[in-house]
């Protein structure tokens, strides 16, 4: 009997790795949007960073208007936690209008990839992006979803 | 003895059979945790802009004096001091322009300064246009992705102007707000 006592202690301590693994949720709190701008007859890039700037390069026209914002999300689980993002790779995710789409690249976040969570257990973050217009792409709003997965 | 021994080692197996299940089931609830956003961006159609009319100030004489030639936005004319309209065979309008654009955005108008317009009879003879306006004024508002801009200015005739035919040019420039 006073081996089976100690049988149990062992199982608690093999466990106790199972509940300090990983972040256990994440919560987007808001989107990503790269404002109003005009593509003009060659390629250009329209990068939001995580802090929410926003730059243009190439053959588009960055206008003063339309909600710019960089996506935000909250991460939450207990102090400590061990937790790992991964963000869309490049060329993968695209918005669409209509037939037409733009694909976005470069997806930046404004904490590091791995680490571990605060004392608070919540953890909130943003992440940013680069959307790639054609030479004169076709004017509409372009929408699409992207998902980021947390380990 | 043997008996006893034989039961804790299946309670061992036991015990680790469901930690280990845990470990599994734990890491796999981690790895299921993502979230969606959203992403939006809008191309806006270029703004352009495209002469319809030119702006023209008709017949007048120059007299003694100096004087001025006033075409509004609208097409009409006027004259001021030495400058006596001449209506026979006279034509006066203002100038025109079609804006084209995206929805129902605004823009800003942007009009010649005074002292860099000037038109000139071919020979030295020149006479300055100034005091550019339009309508409308300042911005513009297109509706559905079109707005007529009419553009009149003051001509500025000199004493004695040389009698003659003077042409010049000028830019309008459009840009969203």
């Amino acid at each position: 009997m006073k081996k089976k006592k100690f049988v149990c202690i062992t199982a608690a301590l093999l466990a106790c790795p199972v509940f300090s693994w990983g972040a256990t949720s994440v919560t987007k709190t808001g989107d990503l949007r790269f404002g109003d701008f005009v593509s003009l007859n060659s390629s250009g890039k329209v990068t939001v960073t995580p802090t929410g700037g926003r730059s243009a390069q190439g053959g588009v026209f960055l206008l003063p208007r339309g909600t710019v914002a960089a996506a935000q999300f909250v991460m939450s689980g207990k102090k400590n936690d061990r937790y790992a993002i991964s963000l869309p790779a490049d060329n993968t995710v695209y918005i669409a209008s209509g037939g037409k789409n733009m694909p976005l690249s470069g997806f930046t976040c404004s904490i590091p990839l791995s680490g571990r969570l605060p004392g608070s257990g919540s953890q909130p973050f943003t992440v940013g992006a680069t959307v790639t217009a054609d030479p004169a792409k076709a004017p509409g709003i372009y929408s699409g979803n992207f998902t980021i997965t947390l380990q | 003895m043997q008996n006893k021994k034989i039961r804790v080692i299946k309670n061992l197996l036991a015990v680790a059979a469901i930690a280990g299940t845990g470990l599994f089931a734990g890491a796999s609830e981690s790895q299921a945790a993502t979230a969606s956003a959203n992403a939006t961006a809008t191309v806006v159609t270029p703004i352009s802009i495209t002469k319809q009319a030119d702006l023209q100030f008709g017949k007048f004489i120059a007299g003694g004096s100096g004087g001025t030639v006033v075409i509004t936005p609208a097409g009409s004319r006027s004259a001021t001091a030495g400058v006596t309209l001449y209506a026979p065979g006279s034509v006066q309008t203002a100038a025109a322009f079609n804006v084209t654009g995206d929805g129902s955005s605004t823009y800003a108008i942007t009009l010649p300064a005074d002292g860099t317009i000037t038109l000139s009879d071919g020979a030295s003879n020149t006479m300055a246009v100034s005091s550019f306006t339009s309508n409308p004024s300042g911005t513009g508002t297109l509706t559905a992705g079109n707005q007529t801009l009419d553009v009149g200015a003051t001509l500025v005739v000199a004493a004695n102007q040389a009698a003659g035919s003077y042409t010049g040019s000028f830019n309008v420039s459009v840009d969203y707000n």
